[in-house]
């Protein structure tokens, strides 16, 4: 298992490394001039010359990227935000990214929740209303974008719960691991806990619907294949009670394919992430991509980009781990 | 059955869970929580250059003079008295005693002559990196501390000094913090102002507290969070449910659904800004006198006010707003006349099939809060005079390499002052020709340029109101640009607090909560 580990980790280097290529020449190639956000309109044409030289805006675009990467590798430098003045990324994106994961997790748990729930109870009501109910509602789900969604869970329920933000802006309390739940607790602040836990409700429904009906679909077609296996049929036989049939015996095999794609939709869920926290104003990742996108700061995407990649490769990998959990016929050795 | 008692018992769990959620809904009270579209970038004085920023350094610093109540006037501030000498090139200003920086230092000339060498000396050792009102402050030789005075040498005599140095720009810095945080000054700074920073999670929130040992009136709340909200609709949602106290991006559209709701207000007030429709003058038929004529005579003021504007601006007789006119004349509203628009283009040379072409930005300015619809109702008014617009639209980072581009069109931009006087309009945008970057039109006319560089030292009032008619009669002659509104600045407001605008500042230390 560890050398597999290690294979699987040092296969991720080349990724990041192209991903890095793809990410500073694709920012490059979007028109528009970063040295104008960080300058704004009246900086004089000397100012702008010199800013560009000290940042090296000037040079080749690999000249620029071998910069990058010597600062990145050899100091782990992510570089200073061209337009928030003198902010090193690197504190930004330590800063925003528990509120991304936070709201990832949450998504992830409601999605894992309810799409097994709706696809366990449609493939043992087969062809029942409860079947069709759950069907309907997972086309739905698949099929609404999230921001739409967003916006109309926030304008029906924004007064109930909360319109954005993962905490009261007039609850002033220290954030030692950026996790608002987490950090409440810590502070001993039990009305800030359900504070958090309120804002929470919406972003993380409005993320999760399109995970949860895709694994609810998939969980309704993995269980219909076990339950029509010989096993079954004769655990039924041997008088199994129906329950016992379903959760012990159908339901953890059905399991491999909904933990790939669990592991997949980690991925959907931080793109989505994105336009979600813009929508709830979520201090998370997504926004700050958003703004750091519309301001040309160019350092400030490449960051956080390789950063959710980061995290992706690494989720991927604890799904595989995870596999040999699930499925005791999996294990991994020397390839 | 189990698995059926199993999903009531979840669900009832579930839906207790959430109206337990619901009904512990607090806000706390004690902070006033001012929602606007983005967060500040820098809260360094001498770095700042966009009103978002100076929204909240003009709460942490101080001015040597300042705005007079709710208006532009000038009174003092960190200097108590000023006295002029050698023609108006000699400002000597006396400081006020006992103030103190948020780090425990006191006041004195020197941190004066800091401020503003650090500005104006360009191999500074404390000097940011990029110092976009720099400029401004050009006219000024040297400033130098004389006991308790501070002295300031003119290279010229300059009629708009006083609003120059009221600028946020040229708020005092305490030198011991620029010293110790040196870059980072901009995240940890340190004026003389009745709020201090007491946190900022950037992109997050930025909280301001009281400051206890400011010279005058302590502010009555003791925390001020400036809360970044992008979408507007977002942050009335927000307002409505009692989340946040002000919110000061408040789309036009939104004015009557606030003025509906209870619980909620709008504020306005008069604002130094202008939005206008340009024209580059280098490129027919742009250039053409009589194009520019016929555009300006097709356009209706009134009704793009009320169309493009929900009736929320003022239809513009001039570059330069009415409040800082208001003393130097009247001026005549600009004439619509489609048949009279159509007999100037007749006059120009245009080849068959021509398509004009206008440019704007595709994100709002306080002088256009929705470019798109001003674009299209420019679009609807050239049509009935025979002419098919090209309408094509940049986003922030592309925009400002565009309005410098030589080959551009016809095109929409406008501007805020920064000090009140016409010299910040006149001079700023249109002075010095195709040199002066803000001069979009490449506009170049030398009697006018003359009339606006002899105004800007003229001590005289009288004789500088009349350079200022002049120079108004040729630009409204010449057209380089049209202006089209003045738009009001606007918040809405919770009814819990009483929170006035000012023309040119954003102050939070007078707001006070109150019964609605």
């Amino acid at each position: 298992m560890t050398a597999y580990l290690l294979r699987r980790l040092l296969a991720a280097i080349p990724l990041l490394v192209a991903v890095s290529l793809v990410v500073f020449v694709l920012t490059r190639s979007v028109p528009g001039d970063p040295v104008d956000a960080m300058l704004g309109e009246k900086a004089t044409p000397q100012v702008r010359e010199e800013i560009r030289r000290k940042h090296g805006l000037d040079r080749p675009i690999l000249v620029q990227y071998a910069i990058y990467m010597k600062g990145l590798l050899l100091r782990g430098d992510l570089g200073v935000s061209y337009v928030r003045k003198n902010q090193p990324i690197a504190e930004e994106i330590r800063r925003r990214l528990p509120a991304t994961i936070e709201l990832t997790l949450a998504a992830m748990i409601l999605s894992i929740l309810g799409g097994v729930l709706f696809g366990v109870l449609a493939a043992v009501k087969k062809g029942s209303f409860w079947d069709y109910a759950s069907m309907l509602a997972a086309l739905i789900g698949v099929s609404v974008p999230v921001f739409w969604l967003g916006l109309l869970l926030m304008l029906a329920f924004g007064g109930a719960f909360a319109s954005g933000g993962n905490l009261d802006p007039s609850f002033d309390i220290e954030r030692p691991t950026g996790f608002a739940l987490v950090d409440t607790l810590v502070a001993g602040e039990p009305r800030m806990f359900l504070d958090a836990l309120r804002r929470l409700v919406l972003p993380a429904l409005a993320l999760a619907t399109i995970p949860m009906a895709m694994i609810a679909r998939i969980t309704r077609s993995s269980m219909l294949e076990v339950l029509g296996s010989d096993y079954v049929r004769t655990a039924r036989a041997k008088g199994l009670d129906s329950e016992a049939v379903v959760m012990r015996h159908a339901l953890r095999n059905a399991l491999v394919p909904i933990v790939t794609l669990v592991g997949l939709e980690f991925g959907y869920l931080l793109g989505g992430a994105v336009l979600t926290e813009t929508v709830f104003d979520w201090p998370g990742m997504g926004t700050y991509i958003m703004s750091s996108v519309s301001n040309r700061d160019y350092l400030a995407i490449q960051g956080a980009v390789m950063m959710l990649c980061l995290v992706f490769v690494a989720v991927n990998l604890l799904v595989d781990v995870i596999y040999a959990f699930v499925d005791p016929r999996i294990r991994y050795g020397p390839a | 059955m189990k698995w059926k008692l199993g999903v009531a018992i979840g669900l009832a769990i579930l839906g207790v869970g959430l109206a337990v959620l619901v009904l512990t809904k607090v806000f706390s009270v004690d902070a006033l929580v001012y929602a606007r579209g983005t967060d500040s970038t820098t809260l360094d004085p001498a770095e700042v250059e966009y009103g978002e920023d100076a929204k909240v350094t003009e709460n942490i610093f101080e001015t040597l003079v300042g705005f007079k109540g709710d208006t532009t006037g000038i009174e003092p501030r960190l200097a108590t008295s000023w006295t002029v000498a050698d023609g108006g090139k000699k400002w000597a200003f006396q400081l006020r005693k006992g103030v103190k920086f948020h780090d425990g230092t006191d006041l004195d000339a020197g941190d004066v002559v800091f401020t503003f060498d650090r500005i104006l000396k360009p191999d500074h050792p404390h000097r940011p990196k990029g110092v976009p009102y720099g400029e401004i402050f050009g006219f000024i030789e040297k400033v130098e501390a004389s006991g308790d005075a501070v002295v300031f040498t003119l290279k010229q005599p300059n009629a708009t000094f006083l609003q120059v140095l009221a600028l946020f720009g040229a708020a005092i810095v305490g030198p011991e913090a620029v010293k110790k945080h040196g870059p980072g000054f901009s995240r940890n700074p340190c004026g003389t102002g009745p709020y201090r920073l007491h946190r900022w999670r950037q992109g997050e929130k930025l909280v301001l507290e009281r400051f206890g040992d400011y010279w005058g009136p302590k502010p009555a709340i003791s925390r001020v969070v400036f809360l970044p909200v992008a979408s507007a609709q977002t942050a009335i949602e927000k307002l409505k449910n009692g989340e946040v106290h002000i919110v000061d991006h408040v789309t036009l559209a939104d004015v009557k659904i606030v003025e509906s709701s209870p619980g909620m207000r709008i504020e306005s007030e008069t604002s130094l800004n202008v939005c206008y429709l340009g024209f580059n003058s280098k490129k027919f038929p742009y250039n053409d006198p009589n194009f520019r004529r016929a555009v300006a005579l097709a356009i209706d003021r009134d009704e793009l006010n009320q169309i493009v504007y929900y009736g929320q601006g003022e239809p513009a007789r001039n570059l330069v707003p009415p409040a800082i006119w208001r003393d130097i004349g009247d001026l005549p509203t600009y004439e619509f006349n489609i048949e009279k628009a159509k007999d100037h283009l007749k006059k120009v040379d245009l080849p068959p099939d021509f398509r004009p072409e206008l440019w704007h930005m595709a994100f709002a300015r306080p002088y256009v809060p929705e470019p798109d619809r001003l674009a299209e109702y420019v679009r609807n008014q050239l049509r009935k005079i025979g002419l098919e617009l090209a309408i094509q639209k940049f986003e922030k980072a592309a925009w400002g390499e565009k309005t410098k581009d030589p080959d551009h069109p016809m095109y929409i931009l406008g501007w805020s002052a920064d000090y009140a006087d016409p010299d910040n309009f006149y001079h700023a945008l249109l002075a010095g020709g195709a040199k002066n970057e803000l001069n979009s039109s490449f506009w170049e006319h030398a009697e006018f340029n003359d009339l606006v560089v002899r105004a800007q030292s003229e001590q005289d009032e009288r004789k500088r109101k009349d350079l200022y008619l002049r120079a108004a009669m040729i630009y409204r002659e010449e057209m380089p640009t049209l202006p089209l509104v003045h738009v009001k600045q606007l918040a809405a407001c919770s009814r819990k607090v009483k929170y006035d605008l000012h023309p040119i500042e954003v102050r939070l230390y007078p707001v006070t909560f109150q019964n609605p």
